[in-house]
């Protein structure tokens, strides 16, 4: 028995060593396509005809869809960012996904907004429309009040409202650069491959400078936890997304800022209200259609198009957040694990699928696993001490130098923190950021793995307010992700 | 810990080793990483600061010699500088700065040429990196050079549709005349090959300006592709159309493809009193096309223009399968005005749903229950009472929000009740109380009622 232990424990860390060499080669290789693609973007875009196409009746038109529930001032803030971008054709569409703090009566008051009735086709089942409000002095602002039922339902009822061929997905709290969406459509009227959905890149927006509706001065949060964050949302959005979006293998677009083509999202049945990240759910599900159809189809990540989000600032809420996501990673990845390995689904099922099952799915599991092992191997003499503390410090090491190059992707390109403090802050925090708080991210995704093995039916959704989320409770299957974006 | 790890240098197994060197090689890397931003951010506050200076200092300068219309030799040997230096770059962002102000682009164009930028970029489109090449053609058509139009069109060949597209632009911006024929015959290849988007053709075309309209009429005329075809009439639809477009567009009322046809008509409803000038044969095919934004398109225009020989056909256009088919004809009723009250009625009053549905949607967002309750309120109709009905079923339907409003805000009684009773009373309550409806202190109203019952 004793044997059996040690050769299983021996056993498995040498698995834990092989597994983080495979990992981070891959690692490796989304670093050095990133760095390349984004480089070459850069001088890409000194040529984007962006003013030409701000005044374009060629531009398609977009329908912005904002879900919210129970929303403070900040939906005030994002709806007002959204009036204000710089785009020939779009309309705002708001639903009030039955908030029961007042913040139709808030909206009404603001917006000076009247009843109207309109006609809702229900192209996607929703639970039932209430009403519809609207300003004749602000023809391209439509409030829609519905019966609750989740970001997702939500959205649905959005994309039924929706008359553009085009609609973007934005969270109540976050708002969106004024050219960010012309950015995003640029891409699609560009690509001779049909660009069914695409995303741009979610920033922080803890600690900046705000004034009419855009963040006018960017600054570093003050709170350690935001300061984390920043370099974690550089490091995926510039490192991760632009390195997986070049091997056409993303299966993940920020539901905090992604623009979808509405047939194609009619095509697939909308947004899945049994899913806790529906924005995930629903790109590998318009993999799935369109690989199935054998027609041709782009799902693209841009990375400069921008909006800004507040993150969590709570040791709980962020908890709860980084549960969630995982929670929905995990979900959606059982949902459709027949793609897996399935050269039906061409790089999809060969590529983006298994790095998502395995490494972004997995690693939490063999992270805290392996945490946990190499120590008993260390403390019953089962493993090499120097062994132990080189593979250490070669783990910190190369998270250090994968935080540190978001960092540096960020100042060799789009250089948004202009201060020397900035750099050096966020540098700092790069190489932080490995002791501890990976760890303790790694302990969060490992906990959702029992929030999904053992079927917990009571879903928790979060509400933030003014930075912190406040912790609520609904019954069923009906599943609230009004949080904030992930990288 | 320093001797431990001589130790593992001098004494380690192979694996210790490896796992050394990659630490080292990890650490070094990330030292570099942290120099290369650290220099570059030097470098770049350095730059930045340096090329306003210089653009201070050259914009007063050369905006003089803008105004003044001339330029020496002197200045010209003053103003050259190496490729991509500090001073190049001042100076050209200052010439495009001069350029976007009115009246400098005589002095500016040819400045562009004796400074050497497009002697510059024109080299660039034979550089191998696609990016640089792309980057030269989109500067060569900022500066509508037309000398480099006809290498653009060469540019068109290549098989990288990041050059493709900008080779697209910059000749729509140069908008050479001449060489339109030859660059829509290239078009139609490209889009067979599907290296460029009809989407970018249109944005481009759309930028080429009123200068290009004879020409792509022209083109027009003559090409057999109803891709292009359909292309220049969205163009020639979205700038204002003149009579050399409108009747184009109405050479292609019959084209075989429906988006030529669809696009033809965007054009035609923008021309005033266009479709009155077709033959009423050309708007009944029109109306009862098989493909439904054939048929929007032309309900669109007959209600823009209010034709209102067409009332039959647009009527029978808002029982069409396709909501925005229903949507618009309703639509093109209400401009008929209160001669569509019956109309409306008549639709109302039938079983399909969904037709009933848009009528009422269209009745509330064009304000046409506004318009009808104005007339009432003034006593200026003949349809009081089939008004009266009107309200009632859109009551019964659930679209009762402006009948609301304006029972809040109305001071005329007589309507209010009437209204009240529409949007309240069942169907059999209200047939019960219509022939003398209590409360009714208005005689016309009360006759209106009376004589509807």
């Amino acid at each position: 028995m004793k044997t059996f232990l040690i050769t299983s424990v021996v056993g498995f860390n040498y698995f834990v060593g092989f597994y983080y060499g495979i990992v981070n080669l891959f690692y490796t290789m989304l670093l050095t396509i990133a760095t390349a693609s984004i480089l070459a973007y850069i001088r890409k875009i000194k040529y984007l005809p962006l003013r030409e196409l701000q005044f374009s009746p060629e531009v398609p038109p977009v329908s912005i869809i904002i879900p919210a529930h129970n929303e403070g001032e900040t939906l005030f803030r994002t709806i007002l960012s959204a009036l204000n971008v710089n785009y020939p054709d779009s309309e705002i569409i708001v639903i009030n996904d039955g908030s029961t703090d007042g913040m139709l009566d808030r909206l009404i008051r603001k917006f000076n907004l009247r009843r109207i009735d309109l006609v809702y086709r229900s192209f996607l089942k929703t639970m039932p429309v209430r009403g519809f409000y609207y300003n004749k002095d602000i023809p391209n602002l439509i409030v829609v009040d519905k019966e609750q039922g989740g970001k997702s339902d939500a959205l649905n009822c959005g994309i039924n409202v929706c008359r553009s061929p085009y609609f973007c997905t934005i969270d109540a709290d976050t708002m969106i650069e004024s050219d960010a969406l012309l950015r995003l459509m640029a891409a699609v009227m560009e690509s001779t491959v049909p660009i069914i959905a695409c995303g741009g890149v979610v920033r922080v927006s803890n600690g900046c400078t705000i004034e009419d509706n855009k963040v006018t001065v960017i600054n570093l949060p003050k709170k350690w936890l935001g300061l984390f964050q920043i370099v974690e949302y550089l490091r995926g959005f510039l490192f991760g997304r632009v390195g997986l979006d070049n091997l056409k293998g993303n299966l993940v677009l920020s539901g905090a800022f992604s623009m979808f083509e509405k047939q194609a999202a009619l095509e697939v049945g909308g947004f899945a209200v049994n899913n806790v990240c529906e924005d995930m759910e629903i790109i590998v599900r318009m993999h799935k259609h369109m690989r199935l159809k054998k027609a041709p189809y782009a799902i693209r990540f841009i990375s400069d198009p921008v909006c800004w989000t507040e993150v969590p600032s709570t040791i709980r809420a962020m908890g709860r957040q980084r549960r969630r996501w995982h929670l929905g990673l995990i979900q959606t990845m059982m949902r459709y694990k027949t793609m897996l390995f399935n050269p039906r689904y061409g790089k999809t099922g060969l590529l983006a699928m298994p790095y998502y099952f395995f490494v972004e799915m997995l690693s939490p599991v063999v992270e805290v696993v392996g945490y946990v092992s190499i120590t008993v191997a260390y403390f019953f003499d089962m493993i090499n001490y120097d062994f132990f503390m080189l593979f250490l410090i070669l783990a910190i090491f190369y998270g250090a130098f994968l935080s540190v190059t978001g960092v540096f992707l960020e100042e060799l390109t789009y250089r948004r923190y202009p201060k020397w403090q900035h750099l050096f802050t966020l540098l700092f925090f790069g190489i932080l950021e490995n002791f501890g708080y990976r760890q303790l991210n790694s302990l969060w995704r490992f906990q959702a793995f029992f929030q999904y093995l053992f079927g917990k039916q009571q879903w928790e959704y979060s509400r933030k307010h003014r930075g912190d989320e406040k912790r609520e409770h609904i019954d069923g299957n009906i599943v609230r992700s009004l949080g904030a974006a992930r990288p | 810990m320093t001797d431990r790890l001589m130790e593992i240098l001098y004494h380690g197994t192979g694996i210790e080793l490896m796992l050394v060197s990659i630490i080292g090689g990890i650490g070094f890397a990330s030292l570099v990483l942290l120099l290369v931003s650290v220099s570059r951010r030097l470098y770049n506050g350095h730059k930045y600061r340096l090329l306003d200076e210089l653009r201070k200092y050259y914009l007063p300068s050369l905006r003089e010699m803008a105004l003044a219309g001339k330029i020496s030799a002197q200045d010209i040997a003053n103003l050259r500088a190496r490729p991509r230096s500090a001073k190049w770059i001042a100076i050209e962002d200052t010439l495009f700065l001069l350029l976007q102000e009115d009246g400098n682009r005589s002095f500016v164009g040819p400045l562009f040429e004796r400074l050497g930028y497009l002697a510059f970029y024109r080299a660039m489109l034979s550089r191998r990196n696609p990016i640089t090449q792309a980057a030269g053609i989109s500067k060569l058509g900022m500066l509508k050079d037309t000398h480099s139009a006809a290498r653009l069109l060469e540019m068109l060949d290549k098989n990288d549709p990041e050059i493709i597209v900008a080779a697209v632009r910059a000749f729509c911006e140069i908008g050479e005349v001449a060489l339109f024929p030859k660059f829509f015959d290239a078009l139609s290849t490209l889009l067979d090959k599907r290296s460029v988007t009809m989407k970018i053709i249109e944005a481009s075309l759309s930028m080429a300006g009123r200068e290009v309209t004879p020409v792509l009429l022209q083109s027009g005329r003559t090409c057999k592709d109803p891709r292009i075809v359909s292309a220049i009439l969205k163009v020639l639809g979205d700038a204002s159309a003149d009579n050399s477009v409108y009747e184009f567009a109405l050479s292609n009322l019959g084209h075989r493809d429906p988006e030529v046809r669809a696009k033809a008509l965007k054009v035609i409803a923008a021309c005033e009193d266009s479709v009155s000038a077709c033959s009423h044969k050309t708007w009944y095919r029109l109306l009862k096309d098989p493909v439904w934004f054939v048929r929007l398109q032309a309900v669109r225009a007959v209600g823009k223009q209010r034709c209102k020989e067409y009332t039959e056909e647009i009527s029978s256009l808002v029982l069409d399968e396709k909501w925005q088919v229903r949507n618009a004809a309703a639509e093109a009723l209400t401009g008929l005005g209160e001669d569509a009250v019956e109309i409306f009625l008549k639709i109302l009053k039938s079983s399909d749903k969904y037709a009933k549905e848009s009528i009422c949607e269209v009745l509330q967002t064009t304000g046409f229950v506004e318009r009808l309750l104005s007339l009432l309120e003034k006593g200026l109709t003949t349809h009081g009472s089939s008004m009266y009905e009107i309200f009632k079923i859109m009551a019964s339907l659930g679209f009762t929000s402006q009948l609301s409003d304006y029972l809040n805000k109305t001071e005329d009684r007589s309507i209010a009740v009437i209204i009240d009773l529409a949007q309240h009373e069942t169907a059999q309550e209200v047939s019960r109380v219509l022939p003398i409806p209590p409360g009714l202190p208005s005689r016309r109203i009360r006759t209106e009622l009376r004589s509807a019952s």
